[in-house]
């Protein structure tokens, strides 16, 4: 199946990959706020060139792209719209500077779907769930987090089984009308939530084996540790937050359709 | 394995092995769904709804409300959409753990299904109108969008859901290896 080859677990290193997410999390978060303040074109367009070296140095060019498509619907639809309300406001004319607006709010968008992608694209789930566990969010909330994300592509996998072996015994999932659909998939979704209950026991007994809340204080194998790579790029962060909010208040920012 | 007392844990281990299995399985059939009924609009008849609210009722609205809102963050993995910190919270743990509230009616399967269903409805369209606002043109209502937008997938899939689980309710499913 190649919809869940996707999901399925593989490490990777790389220098993006590598960074500790609290850090990447506050540069997203920094990411949105410049996004916020500015509303011009220019500064938006160097904003959604930034994140460009680290997704190449994550390698990750291709589902980047693929996320970007996604987007591209409701950026559409953005860019509909705020073209559209200035048309009939202004009077039926359509100014260029109407047009730089409505592609400066479209891009916003952009960047920001972007920028809150390329962090969950170069993290790995495992990262997430020891940062969720290191800002105090209760143990048990992180552990089922990591352990419910590894198990997602065996389920799939397994849902998939099932629907084979059902339709093989002759059930249609795609004949009937909308009821009758409807219908046809119970016989799949019994068998699969029987299954996952009994996974659940055998998971219960590994984890009692392992002492599983034995111990009220847990340490970790690997602990998340700040590096020279967390500084540079919280050094990149309180750079760009600056240089923003000096822009902001003292520069003004030139639209192109001033050029013209 | 019971006499745990000094560790205080929420929940015992195999409760916690069950919301970790049926989260995991919420996961895997809404990647299902999201290959097989694909909207128009980007949005989803969403089937992943159903173990979460099947163990909201089998074991209680607080485990419902947990298991929803990992769910939330799983789902949140698997298809990153965020546009907005707020919006982050409200649409993910907040709206998914929002299902759990059908756990409340364990009686009546429908009934708790339909008020889960209209608490995510809610945080959807809190969060629509928080993030629409920041790209809507002056003197649009982000209201009827958000509205319009967030109704066209979750109302469908909430029908979906209550029919099924009170057919799962009917067979007597919800009480298996209790």
């Amino acid at each position: 199946m190649s919809v869940f080859d996707g999901l399925k677990f593989r490490r990777v290193y790389s220098p993006i990959h590598n960074l500790d997410p609290r850090i990447k999390f506050v540069y997203v978060c920094a990411v949105f706020v410049v996004a916020i303040i500015f509303s011009e074109i220019l500064p938006l367009i160097a904003l959604f060139l930034m994140p460009i070296p680290f997704v190449l140095l994550a390698g990750v060019q291709k589902e980047w792209l693929r996320s970007l498509r996604g987007a591209a619907f409701l950026a559409g639809f953005i860019f509909i719209v705020n073209i559209a309300s200035n048309f009939f406001t202004s009077g039926y004319v359509l100014t260029a500077g109407a047009v730089e607006t409505s592609a400066a709010m479209t891009l916003r968008f952009v960047v920001l779907v972007e920028s809150f992608s390329v962090f969950f694209l170069t993290t790995s789930p495992d990262h997430l769930g020891l940062a969720l566990e290191q800002t105090r969010v209760p143990y048990e909330f992180a552990f089922a987090f990591t352990t419910a994300v590894r198990f997602v592509p065996v389920l799939a996998e397994e849902a998939q089984t099932i629907m084979d072996a059902q339709k093989a015994r002759g059930l249609e999932l795609e004949k009937g009308g909308f009821l009758k659909r409807i219908r046809n998939y119970v016989p799949v979704l019994i068998p699969l939530i029987v299954s996952a209950i009994r996974r659940s026991l055998e998971l219960a007994e590994a984890m009692e084996s392992r002492a599983w809340g034995a111990t009220k204080k847990r340490t970790n194998l690997y602990a998340l540790k700040l590096h020279r790579g967390d500084f540079a790029l919280l050094a990149i962060t309180i750079g760009v937050l600056v240089v923003a909010i000096y822009v902001r208040l003292y520069v003004p920012v030139p639209a192109i359709s001033q050029f013209l | 394995m019971n006499q745990n007392q000094e560790t205080r844990q929420f929940f015992s281990t195999k409760i916690l092995a069950e919301i970790i299995v049926l989260v995991s399985l919420a996961g895997a059939l809404s990647l299902i769904s999201h290959s097989f009924f694909r909207l128009p609009q980007g949005g989803s008849i969403n089937l992943g709804m159903i173990p979460i609210f099947w163990l909201a009722l089998r074991r209680g609205w607080i485990i419902g409300i947990f298991a929803g809102a990992v769910f939330g963050v799983v789902d949140m993995t698997i298809e990153p959409f965020i546009v907005n910190p707020i919006q982050f919270i409200v649409d993910y743990p907040l709206a998914f753990a929002a299902l759990g509230v059908a756990g409340l009616f364990r009686k009546y399967a429908v009934v708790g299904v339909a008020l889960g269903g209209f608490g995510r409805f809610v945080c959807h369209f809190v969060s629509g109108i928080v993030y629409f606002s920041d790209y809507a043109p002056e003197g649009m209502s982000p209201l009827v969008y958000s509205t319009i937008y967030n109704g066209t997938y979750i109302i469908p899939s909430i029908i979906i859901c209550a029919m099924i689980m009170g057919i799962l309710q009917k067979s007597k499913t919800l009480n298996i290896y209790l």
